[in-house]
C-alpha cells in the first residue's frame, strides 16, 4: 500500500486557486524532489497534505496508508506519521522548546515518556545535530537564528519518527557543515526507519546528499514533468526554459507597474 | 519546600526573621502582615475562601518582600500594600477561579527608593464575571512601579480592568509602568482595560502598553502539526504567556510553585 496516494488535487487559498490537479503517489522508502520556479504551489502542496487551515482543498483526495487523510485535523494527521519541515518555523514566545517537545512526543505515547528519557534523549540528539545545549529552555524558535531554526525542525523529525517526512526550503539558511549534519541525519532516519520523503529545494547540492529516487517539476499548479533524479541535474545545468518549451508553458506577463506621479513635495518651496 | 512558618487564619502577622513563610486563609475578613526592616521575606498565600477579604503588607525600611498570591475565592478582596524606604515588594496574583469576583490592590509607595513590580494573571472562563482596580500611588521622589496584567478569556466571560498610575507633585525621579495584554480565545468574551497615568510632577518617566487579540492561528497550526490537539496546544500557549509570573520569585523552587499553580489551574 503506498504511504501517500494524490489523486486531482485542487487546492485553493481566498478563492484562488493555486494547485490545479495534482497527482502523485509515494512508496516506502522513496524520496521524492519537488522543484519548479517560485510561487508555483510547492509550499502550498506540502500545506495541503499537512492541513492547513487556511488551503482549502476543492477537489480530489489525499489517500495516507489507505485511509482519508482529508477527513483528518492536522494533528491526527502528525500523529498517524506525517512530518512537515517548515520554511518559516513559527517563533512562539512563552513556551519552552522542551515543554513543547515532550508535549508533541507523549501526545503519540501511551505512557507519556518519563523526565530522565526525554532529557537523554534531547542531549543525544542536539549532540548529533551540533546544537547549544539551552536549547531546552529557550522558547520555542525565538531567537534562533536561520540556521538554528532549521535544525530544530530536524530535531523535532528525529523525535517524533514519522513515516513520512516532507521538507519546505529546509537546506535554505544552513551552512555547508550544517548541511552536511542534517542530510546525515535524514539518511540515517531513512536506514533504520525507511522513511519516505517529500522534500522541496532549489539547490542541487542538497538533492545530492538527500538522493532522490523520483523528481517533480511543479509549475502553475500542475506536475508537468517527472522523472528520476537526472531530472535535478538537468533543471540545476539548463533551468526550467526548456519545461516551458516543451510543454508550451507560458508564465503570465508580470503585471505592468503604472508610474504614479506623487505631485511636489508635502513642505511648501520657498 | 521547607518553611520557615506556616501561618493560618490570623489578623496580625510581624514578620521577624528573613525566610520563605506559607500563609493559608480559609476563613477570616482581613489579614495585616508586617515585614520588619532589612529581611528579605518570601511569602506564598493560598486564598480559599467565600467571604470578602482584606489583605495588607507593609514592607518596612531596606526590606525585600516577594509574594504570590493565589486566589481560590468569590466575591470581593481588597488589598492595601505600604512601601517604606528603599523597600521592594515584588508581588504576582493568580485569580484562575470560576464565577463573580472583584479585586482592588492599591499600593503606597510612601517614601524613597521605593520598588514595586506587581504581575497579575487573570483566567475568565464560561460566566465569569471580574474586575480589577489596581492603583500605585508614587507619593516620594525615586519610587518606581510596574504594573502587568495578563489577561486570558474565554466563552462568554466578561473582564473590566482599572490599571492606575498615580505620581504626586514633588515625586521626582519617579517612574510608572505598565503593560497589560488581553487574549481572546472567542468571539464572545468583553474585555475592558483602561490603563491610566495620573502624573503632576515633570522629571518623572511613564509609559503604558495595551493589547488585546486572538491568538496567532500560525502558532496553534504549528503546534498541531506536530500531533498537539487544539486543547493541548491552547493549553501549552497559555502557560506559556502567563509563565512570567514565575519571575516574581528569584529562587527555581518557589518558580515551581507558580507554575504548577498556573499549569494546574490555567491548563485549559
Amino acid at each position: 500500500m503506498a504511504i501517500l496516494e494524490i489523486h486531482d488535487l485542487h487546492v485553493s487559498i481566498d478563492n484562488k486557486e493555486i494547485l490545479k490537479g495534482i497527482d502523485l503517489t509515494i512508496e516506502e522508502n522513496e524520496v521524492h524532489a519537488l522543484m519548479g520556479p517560485n510561487g508555483n504551489g510547492k509550499s502550498t502542496l506540502l500545506a495541503a497534505i499537512m492541513g492547513h487551515p487556511k488551503y482549502e482543498v476543492t477537489q480530489g483526495s489525499i489517500y495516507y496508508q489507505g485511509e482519508d487523510l482529508l477527513a483528518m485535523s492536522v494533528d491526527e494527521r502528525s500523529r498517524k506519521g506525517i512530518f512537515l519541515g517548515m520554511q518559516y518555523p513559527q517563533e512562539i514566545p512563552g513556551v519552552s522548546n522542551s515543554d513543547f517537545l515532550k508535549a508533541a512526543m507523549n501526545a503519540r505515547r501511551e505512557k507519556p515518556i518519563s523526565l530522565f528519557e526525554f532529557f537523554k534523549l534531547m542531549e543525544n540528539t542536539t549532540k548529533q545535530l551540533q546544537m547549544k545545549s539551552d536549547l531546552a529552555h529557550r522558547f520555542l524558535n525565538e531567537g534562533f537564528s536561520g540556521g538554528e531554526k532549521k535544525r530544530n525542525e530536524i530535531l523535532q523529525m528525529k523525535l517524533l519518527q514519522p513515516t513520512i517526512a516532507m521538507l519546505d526550503e529546509i537546506d535554505s539558511g544552513l551552512d555547508v557543515d550544517a548541511l552536511k549534519i542534517v542530510a546525515d541525519t535524514i539518511a540515517e532516519m531513512q536506514e533504520t526507519k525507511n522513511m519516505s520523503m517529500l522534500v522541496v529545494s532549489h539547490y542541487e547540492r542538497f538533492y545530492q546528499l538527500v538522493k532522490p529516487t523520483h523528481a517533480h517539476v511543479l509549475v502553475d499548479g500542475k506536475i508537468v514533468e517527472s522523472g528520476d533524479a537526472s531530472l535535478v541535474e538537468r533543471i540545476d545545468k539548463d533551468g526550467y526554459d526548456w519545461i516551458y518549451e516543451k510543454y508550451q508553458i507560458t508564465l503570465k506577463e508580470k503585471e505592468k507597474k503604472t508610474v504614479v506621479s506623487l505631485g511636489s513635495c508635502a513642505a511648501p518651496k520657498k | 519546600m521547607e518553611f520557615k512558618q506556616v501561618i493560618t487564619d490570623t489578623n496580625e502577622v510581624v514578620l521577624q526573621e528573613s525566610g520563605t513563610y506559607l500563609f493559608q486563609i480559609t476563613d477570616h475578613a482581613q489579614i495585616h502582615i508586617q515585614v520588619k526592616p532589612n529581611l528579605t521575606v518570601n511569602l506564598l498565600v493560598e486564598i480559599d475562601q467565600k467571604e470578602d477579604l482584606q489583605v495588607s503588607i507593609t514592607v518596612e525600611q531596606d526590606a525585600t518582600c516577594r509574594a504570590f498570591l493565589m486566589h481560590n475565592t468569590q466575591g470581593y478582596i481588597e488589598e492595601t500594600h505600604t512601601l517604606k524606604e528603599n523597600a521592594s515588594l515584588y508581588i504576582a496574583t493568580a485569580e484562575l477561579s470560576r464565577g463573580t469576583m472583584s479585586h482592588k490592590a492599591t499600593y503606597n509607595l510612601e517614601k524613597s527608593g521605593a520598588t514595586l513590580e506587581a504581575r497579575y494573571a487573570y483566567v475568565s472562563d464560561e460566566e465569569d464575571r471580574k474586575e480589577l482596580h489596581v492603583y500605585a500611588d508614587h507619593q516620594s521622589p525615586n519610587t518606581s512601579s510596574n504594573l502587568e496584567l495578563y489577561g486570558v478569556m474565554k466563552k462568554n466571560a466578561k473582564l473590566k480592568a482599572e490599571v492606575s498610575s498615580h505620581i504626586v507633585n514633588g515625586a521626582h525621579q519617579a517612574a510608572a509602568h505598565q503593560t497589560s495584554r488581553i487574549l481572546n480565545f472567542d468571539g464572545n468574551v468583553s474585555a475592558e482595560v483602561s490603563p491610566i497615568l495620573l502624573i503632576d510632577e515633570d522629571d518623572v518617566s511613564a509609559s503604558h502598553a495595551c493589547s488585546m487579540g486572538a491568538v496567532d492561528e500560525n502558532h496553534l497550526y504549528y503546534l498541531q502539526s506536530r500531533g498537539l490537539s487544539a486543547d493541548a496546544a491552547i493549553a501549552l500557549i497559555v502557560n506559556g504567556y502567563l509563565a512570567v509570573l514565575a519571575e516574581t520569585f528569584t529562587e527555581a523552587e518557589l518558580q515551581e510553585i507558580i507554575l504548577e499553580e498556573i499549569h494546574k489551574k490555567a491548563g485549559v
